[in-house]
């Protein structure tokens, strides 16, 4: 497993897929925050740092981008034709896709970290500049980005497992982010009883939702930990019994 | 997967045991054979060619072989062992597929350094069969920047890693020029001398004929020869005889149960005799000759025959 998770490893450092989505991540809630900063008047100044708007976009942003990274770190070998090397190497299709979850998981730590500092380092800078101080609350911010980070790294592994059951990348990619940015928003008006219980509304749950619309936070943790492992269970069986022909 | 002996068999391969094993081989796709009931063995110090038209199931074989494609039924092992069950696969199988199995914005170098990472193989290698498949110059380049012969390279490079004892290749002279045909001949029948085996497809019968000791010969996804290539075109050859007593001869020939075949008025095309035996008997019809000729069946015709017999 160490030998396949390093392979793995080497795999997202060697092309510019993985670090392109950072950057492009990181753009994306720089934006943000100076836009956000911007926009806000003083009262809005005065809150304390995790109150600031931007970290709505970075809760909005991480989790979608470590999917996409999930599913990616799948489909691209489907798309390009690396995995027959792949599983020449590694024949046993559940350790490959065990590697990529570890993988991707990982590269959600680095994701969500950067994604904190960015967001956090430029609305502090942008605020101090425009009113001289900002109150941070260091232990609200840190409690808030483990959260977000955990949901991130999860969205990951539902990626592995969506990717594994649909490789055509295109088709996963679309069809994740129409789950993510549609599919539950619809359910949440039309059974609103069964949403709560989705993997969207479970994350939310997890980083703070409105009582009522969301289950308590450790019940949210225990379904999205279910729907990730559902997702990789589902995706190793269609891999497992996949032609690669 | 139907569980066979072939399956149980988990002890190490003993030295002449053949490299590869099929038995009873079908794969099904739908309502499509594309391979059916196939069994064959690969021998190590041999390059066994696989031949048979576009379409006549090598690829599927090829990769139940390799665990990339479950067979309907029947098994396939290597060394004894299903692929997927091997301890180190790429130090007992090297294998190159398909011309572009690599993301084409990773550089060669890189590739293979994500297959040494997956099978715990040094790093150094990359270097080795880097040099060894002469593609050191353009290792830093993005391999989707590679010619289709760089790219059947970098695939034989990957599936060298290993150093592995067995090679099996599908359709690898595909998009090679001929010095680069040429060089791959002289490396797999090298690396066969050294008492390793190899496999390898083709549709092209003269670079089997060429290239292979034995040769499993399939058409629509079944068997229809398998054997040293010497052994495909030998009783297939035919005399050629020009006489001006063609009646008296063919008559002659025709009451042993030798088949003629009538060229023209003085010309008899002559199968299942040699020339010797054709001489002596037109000499006995007092049949004067004035040519004879032993016309070698090719491999080709041989194959077509072949295809042609499984058609009727």
């Amino acid at each position: 497993m160490k030998n396949l998770v390093k392979a793995e490893f080497r795999r997202i450092r060697t092309t510019r897929t993985v670090p392109g989505l950072l950057v492009g991540m990181l753009a994306l809630i720089g934006v943000a925050a100076w836009g956000t900063t911007a926009a806000a008047d003083a009262a809005a100044l005065g809150r304390p740092l995790i109150g600031h708007e931007v970290f709505l976009v970075v809760l909005a942003v991480l989790p979608l981008f470590m999917l996409i990274v999930g599913i990616r770190s799948i489909t691209d070998e489907f798309r390009h034709g690396s995995i027959v090397p792949t599983l020449l190497a590694a024949p046993r299709r559940r350790a490959v896709l065990t590697a990529k979850l570890l993988s991707v998981g990982a590269t959600a730590i680095v994701f969500g970290l950067a994604a904190f500092t960015v967001a956090a380092g430029l609305t502090a800078a942008l605020v101090t500049a425009e009113v001289g101080a900002i109150t941070v609350g260091w232990s609200q911010l840190g409690v808030f980005a483990a959260k977000l980070i955990g949901v991130a790294a999860l969205y990951a592994a539902i990626g592995v497992g969506v990717g594994a059951i649909i490789r055509h990348q295109v088709a996963a990619i679309v069809g994740g982010l129409i789950w993510v940015l549609v599919a539950e928003n619809l359910a949440d008006g039309l059974m609103p009883a069964v949403a709560k219980y989705l993997p969207v509304h479970a994350a939310n749950a997890i980083v703070g939702g409105m009582p009522g619309v969301y289950v308590d936070a450790g019940i949210g943790a225990a379904l999205l930990l279910g729907w990730a492992t559902l997702a990789f269970a589902v995706g190793a069986q269609v891999m497992r019994r996949r032609d690669i022909a | 997967m139907t569980t066979t002996m072939l399956e149980q068999v988990g002890e190490p391969a003993v030295v002449g045991a053949p490299a590869i094993v099929a038995r009873h081989l079908t794969k099904r796709f739908g309502d499509l054979t594309a391979v059916d009931d196939l069994s064959f063995e690969v021998q190590p110090g041999r390059v066994t060619g696989f031949l048979g038209p576009n379409g006549a199931g090598k690829s599927t074989t090829l990769r139940m072989v390799l665990g990339l494609v479950t067979p309907t039924s029947g098994t396939a092992a290597v060394l004894g062992l299903p692929y997927a069950s091997l301890a180190d696969p790429a130090g007992t199988v090297g294998a190159v597929l398909e011309t572009q199995s690599f993301h084409p914005l990773r550089t060669g170098r890189n590739h293979l350094r994500v297959l040494t990472a997956a099978s715990g193989i040094d790093d150094g290698r990359v270097e080795q069969v880097l040099a060894q498949v002469d593609l050191a110059a353009a290792a830093d380049r993005k391999a989707g920047t590679y010619s289709l012969g760089m790219r059947q390279r970098l695939g034989l490079a990957a599936a060298l890693l290993g150093d592995p004892g067995i090679l099996v290749l599908d359709e690898p002279a595909n998009g090679l020029d001929p010095q680069g045909i040429r060089w791959l001949r002289d490396f797999l029948r090298s690396f066969a001398a050294r008492g390793r085996a190899v496999l390898v497809s083709s549709h092209l019968l003269a670079e089997m004929a060429q290239l292979a000791d034995d040769l499993i010969v399939i058409h629509h996804g079944r068997s229809i020869r398998q054997g040293p290539v010497a052994a495909l075109t030998t009783g297939a050859d035919t005399v050629r005889v020009a006489t001006p007593r063609a009646d008296t001869l063919m008559t002659a020939l025709s009451a042993r149960g030798i088949t003629v075949e009538v060229i023209d008025g003085t010309s008899l095309r002559v199968q299942g005799a040699t020339a010797e035996q054709v001489g002596q008997l037109a000499f006995d019809a007092g049949a004067p000759v004035f040519e004879l000729t032993t016309e070698a069946t090719s491999l080709e015709d041989a194959f077509l025959d072949l295809t042609k017999e499984e058609e009727r």
